[in-house]
This record gives C-alpha cells, structure tokens and sequence, in this order.
C-alpha cells in the first residue's frame, strides 16, 4: 500500500476529537453494525479524530485467530465426547470388523481342510499383512485414532502459532499488550480469587465468591431453561445438492476409503485452516493461503450472500431472503436452514451471524431482528 | 387557582406506544422468567428511549427502535442490575466464561486479564455506593448490540484507561529502564514547512467523508491491517485496499490543487507534498547509524 504524505499522517494525527467519546453500547452496536445510519456516520466521525476510542473498537472486537482457536478447542472437545457417532467411525469399525471375521474364517478352513488349495490364498493376504505395508497404509482402526481427539493437540498447535504471530490488537499502544509467546492458549481453568461482597437482594451463598468458580455451582439445567424450549415444529432442515440418500451414500464412500487403506482424515488435518468472506457481489469465497488468493464456494443459485461465520468445521452463510446455509465439513456440503419459530419466519435479508461456539449463535437481519439458537440451528428463536 | 400552568413534559415513550405492544415487548424480552415486572420493563424502555430518540418521535418510529433491541439480554442484564437471583445465575452461566475469554484477547496474557475480568465483575456486581445506592454497571446497558459485545468494549475502555493512567504514573527513570531512549534536543531547529500546507491539508481531511477519514487513520495511524478495518466496518478486505488506495490518490491531488490556488506552483506544490524536509533529517539519522554500526536514536515505528 502506498503511503500517503507525511504531513496528511502527521495533521490526521492532530485532529481534534469532536463531541464526548462514545460510550460502549455506541461502539459495541458499532462493531455490530446495527446502529442507524445517522448513529454511524456520527460515531465513524468521532472515531476518525479519536485513536482511543479506535482502539477501544479494535480491543473490543474478537480476534478472529482468537474465535478459531476457541472454536477449535470446543470442537474439539465436543468431539472427544461424540467420535463414536461418526459415520465414519462406525463405517470403518463395521469394515475392520468384516475384515477380522474374513480372516478368522479363512485361516480356520485353512487349518480344518488343510489341502494344499488353500496356500495360494493365504499367500493372497500374506503381503498385506506385512509390516512396511501396515506402516504405509495403516489399517481401519489407526484411521479411527487418527480421527480421534488425539489429533486435535496438533490442530490446536497451529491455531497456536497463528495466535502468536497475529499482530498485536494493541499496537498503537506502544506494544504494551502485544503478542506473549508463552502464553498458553488452552481455555485457563477459572481463576480462583475474587473476592465479592453479597448483592444486597440476592442469595449470598449463591452468587457471592469468584466469579470464575461460580461454574460448577450452577445447575446447566437451570439456565437453559431461560431460552425458548426447543419445538419439533419450528425448525426444518433441508440438504442442498444431495439428498438424504446421497449423503448416506457419501458416507459409504469414506468407508469404503478407510476400507482400502486411505486415510482421507489425515489429508484433511494437512489442509490450512481456511479463511471465509462475502465478496462484494455477494458470493461466499475461501482461501487456503491465508488470505492472498480467494476462490467462490457455490452454495446456493439466486442467492446475495451478506454474511459468513465459522466455528472449527461448521460454516454459515447468510445472505438475501433469509436465506441462511450451514456447512458442518467445512464448506464441503451445504444444507439450508430455516429460521423460523411458531410459523414466523425470519424477515429481511441476513446481515450478521455470530456463532459463539457451535451450538450458540445469532443471525440479525437488514430489518433489525436477532433470531438466536443454543442447538446449532436445530431451533430458533426470536429475540 | 394558581396563576403559573404547569408544562408538561414530553410522555414518556411507553405511553405512546399501544399497552399491547408493550406487553408483546415484554413477552419477547421474557423479563418475567428473570424477575421483572412489565412495569419496571416499560420504565426501561421509556429510559432508553428518551435517551436515543428525540421527544417527538412517532409510535411507529419509537416500536421500530424498542423492536431492534436486544431486548433479552437487556431485561437479563437490567434485572441483574435489580438484585434478582435468577438472572443473576443465567448471567453467570451465559457470561462468565465469555468476559474472561474477551479480557484475556485484550490484554493476551492470564493474571491482567483475571485482574481485569475481575475488576469489570466487581463493577457489574456494584460493589460502590453512589448517593446511597448500590451502582450496578449493568444498569448502563441499553441493548443497542449485544450485551457480549457491550461487555468487551466496557472491558476494553477499562483497559484503554488503566494504561492511560499507567502511563502517567510511570517515572521518567522506569521508562528509561523499561529501555525507552529519548532523543537529545535537536541542534539545529528545522525550518518550518510552509503554514498553507498544514491549513490545505487540514480542509482537505475535514472535506473528507468519516468513514475515509477512520480508514486512513486505522491504517496510517493505528497500523491495523486490511482485514481487521474490513471487519470493523463489515465489508470486504478488497474494498478497504480499493478505498485506501482511491482516498490516498484523491487526497493528493486535491492538495496540490488548493496549495496551487493559494498561490504555489505546481510543482512547488507536489514538491512540498512529496517532500518533507523532516524525511531528510530521518534519512540523515539512518545513515549516521548504518555509519556508526548501531542505532544511534531510537525511532519508533520505520517513518
């Protein structure tokens, strides 16, 4: 980027910060951008003429390195509880399975009949079994640990050295608050010591103490009984591009993948971790190299796409019409979502969605609705 | 009779709009399941109304702006801010985690940002008495984003401050440990640069749209990178690298033109634009100290 004259820095530097600064509902609804548009341009004033409250938007703002490597760590954990649900778990457990029980069969006739016959078979599955060869193309169940949360650590290692070489959130600071390369980025355990005083009309045995140790005490179920209860009926899911069948069939595929010895899941684990945007047109691009290069993802005709988010593997594009899109392989199929809640659906066209950790999240619209889920899209409601 | 009438006030905006749309404002918000009575939520609204609309706005204006609340984290965080245990515990739960993620982004390391997360809880709590009432940060929460959101800047202006405040305590020998160098008086005052080129380029930034003016500085100033301007104001990093380049070729141009109707030549003009007779003395500093082998001053950022 070419520079611009040292004196436009130098007197852009000096302006006089105009009105008093902005507090932070403005800048969060800013950051948001679900101010009006007089709101906007008033505080995109402010701003312009005022480094800190610049870098108070810029501190506020999540880094998005920072959302992935939380994301993952989720993902990850969520994965370590559901592994076993995979398809491509269970296809490939089923095949070993087979494997084992057609191995098992054949040596036993080999051993009752124990003609001759039966030499030019065994010497059939004799080279598989040997031991460059199980190292080169490992068998079904080291596919599964591959897949397993064993992975993961390494996953997180390269968000980790993202994070590290991010560029300091703080840096008009003076670097005060750059980039530690010993922090740990592994979600901490809550921090022990807070010492609070009893709200004066709350319980003080329940919420006086840390605040970071409050986790345990609360009972989950108690606090997903403040969102809307989930209802059969107000939510559908439809796949795009492939049927029910078709995805069935997608699975067979990987299985039959593992079967002959190819660990698709290792190839995937190589690929950098993708970047996602909305071009101007409205078409959701990814680039694997960090940005320098971008290419179109098709994900639906007819549709203006405004807004993308990722968390780990899952992917949601949202755009015109409502039109809302959810990827859970990282871009590879896409499913349409409806987002509608007791026969009223979403209106206006997608412009933001955000998406905390996998099941969490909120898509707002060009007519000022937030629409939120707590079980990745299964249900809606509004807010 | 009393001889002075009294003006009304203007009414409050609750009590322009239908009782239906409240109650249906109120149902949306579920204020009920944290602790709120209506009549404490409309009160709110009012508040938070009166505080962005102006006092004549219309029923439909006003149900517009109370519908683009956030109004369930707002009767989450105003019922906090009331006492009520149950919100309390649904904000624990929903928040507690996430401020202490948000605080540890900003200050990137543990112990500041547990210090941090703490300091903004204590405040949340309202640990401090104002006029004999409890002053609860919630309270300030108007639902205009999301109260994640609301919570990070909150955290992010307490940290901007603290640093502030550091940076005024700090003594003039800690910052000469902390290994900043300070550059002797200079020797020989520079001449100063012609006043019409300051004046030219202050009109010419002021002419400039805000949102051109907030690019150049986020990019020239504060350093932040394509894709991070690009998220702040949610459009495509290309976008910001088009406008940058539009806005910075614009800008010269329309410098050298004023500076020449102002009585310079016009390659007077670009001359002083392009050269600035502080460069020269930097330039001169870097080749002392490729002369000398070391840095002989220290230079923040490579100007």
């Amino acid at each position: 980027m070419d520079n611009v004259p040292r004196i436009v820095r130098e007197r852009l530097r000096n302006q006089a910060a105009v009105g008093e600064h902005p507090d932070a509902n403005l800048l969060s609804a800013f950051a948001e951008h679900t101010l009006s548009e007089q709101e906007r341009a008033q505080l995109l004033d402010h701003l312009s003429r005022c480094a800190e409250c610049r870098e108070v938007v810029a501190l506020s703002a999540l880094p998005q390195v920072e959302e992935e490597r939380v994301a993952a760590g989720r993902v990850s954990a969520t994965a370590s509880r559901s592994w076993w649900r995979s398809p491509v778990v269970h296809w490939g457990a089923l095949t070993a399975a087979a494997l084992v029980v057609l191995i098992a069969v054949g040596e036993r006739i080999r051993l009752r009949e124990g003609h001759s016959a039966s030499a030019p078979a065994i010497a059939q599955y004799a080279p598989a079994q040997r031991p460059e060869e199980q190292a080169s193309e490992p068998a079904p169940a080291t596919a599964e640990q591959k897949k397993s949360p064993g992975v993961a650590p390494a996953a997180r290692t390269r968000l980790r050295a993202d994070t590290v070489n991010a560029p300091s959130s703080a840096g008009a600071m003076g670097g005060v608050s750059g980039g530690n390369p010993t922090m740990e980025p592994a979600p901490a355990p809550p921090p022990a010591a807070l010492p609070m005083k009893p709200h004066p009309s709350a319980d003080a045995s329940k919420i006086e103490g840390p605040l970071f140790d409050k986790e345990r005490k609360i009972d989950q179920a108690q606090a997903k009984a403040f969102p809307v209860p989930p209802t059969a009926s107000s939510h559908a899911l439809e796949i795009v591009g492939s049927s029910g069948a078709a995805a069935k069939s997608a699975g067979k595929s990987q299985a039959a993948e593992l079967s002959q010895g190819r660990n698709a899941t290792f190839t995937m684990k190589e690929r950098p971790s993708p970047r996602w945007t909305v071009s101007d047109s409205g078409a959701v691009e990814r680039s694997f190299d960090g940005g320098r290069s971008w290419k179109e993802v098709a994900i639906a005709d007819g549709v203006t796409f405004r807004a993308v988010a990722t968390v780990g593997s899952d992917v949601w594009a949202g755009g015109s019409g409502g039109a809302l899109y959810h990827s859970a392989d990282g871009g590879g199929r896409w499913a349409r979502v409806r987002v509608q809640a007791s026969g009223r659906a979403l209106g206006g066209d997608i412009l933001r969605i955000e998406f905390a950790d996998t099941q969490n999240g909120v898509v707002t619209t060009s007519t000022g609705e937030s629409w939120a889920t707590s079980d990745a899209g299964d249900t809606w409601h509004r807010q | 009779m009393s001889g002075t009438a009294q003006v009304p006030g203007p009414e409050p905006a609750a009590r322009r709009i239908r009782a239906s749309a409240v109650a249906e404002l109120y149902a949306r918000s579920r204020a009920a399941d944290v602790g709120l009575s209506q009549q404490d939520f409309a009160r709110i609204l009012d508040e938070i109304a009166a505080r962005y609309l102006p006092a004549a706005s219309k029923e439909a204006e006003i149900l517009a702006f109370l519908h683009g609340l956030r109004l369930e984290e707002l009767a989450l965080a105003r019922a906090c801010a009331a006492g009520h245990e149950r919100a309390w515990e649904v904000f624990l739960t929903r928040y507690r985690e996430k401020l202490y993620d948000a605080a540890r982004s900003i200050t990137r390391e543990d112990s500041s940002a547990r210090e941090l997360a703490d300091s903004l809880y204590a405040d949340l709590y309202g640990t401090e008495t104002r006029e004999g009432r409890r002053a609860c940060k919630l309270n300030y929460y108007t639902g205009r984003g999301s109260l994640e959101g609301w919570l990070r800047a909150t955290l992010a202006q307490e940290y901007v401050n603290r640093y502030r405040r550091r940076q005024r305590e700090v003594s003039l020998e800690e910052k000469t440990e902390a290994g900043a160098q300070f550059a002797a008086a200079d020797p020989a005052p520079q001449p100063a640069p012609d006043p019409r080129l300051a004046e030219t380029t202050d009109a010419v930034l002021a002419a400039l749209a805000a949102e051109d003016r907030f690019i150049l500085a986020s990019y020239y100033l504060d350093g932040r990178t394509l894709a991070e301007i690009a998220r702040t104001l949610g459009v495509h990093e290309s976008t910001i690298s088009r406008k940058l380049e539009k806005v910075a070729r614009a800008m010269q141009e329309r410098i050298t033109d004023e500076l020449v109707r102002r009585g310079m030549s016009r390659r007077q003009a670009e001359e002083a634009l392009e050269t600035d007779v502080r460069d020269v003395v930097v330039d001169v500093t870097g080749r002392l100290a490729q002369k000398d082998g070391a840095s002989a001053f220290y230079r923040k950022g490579s100007d």
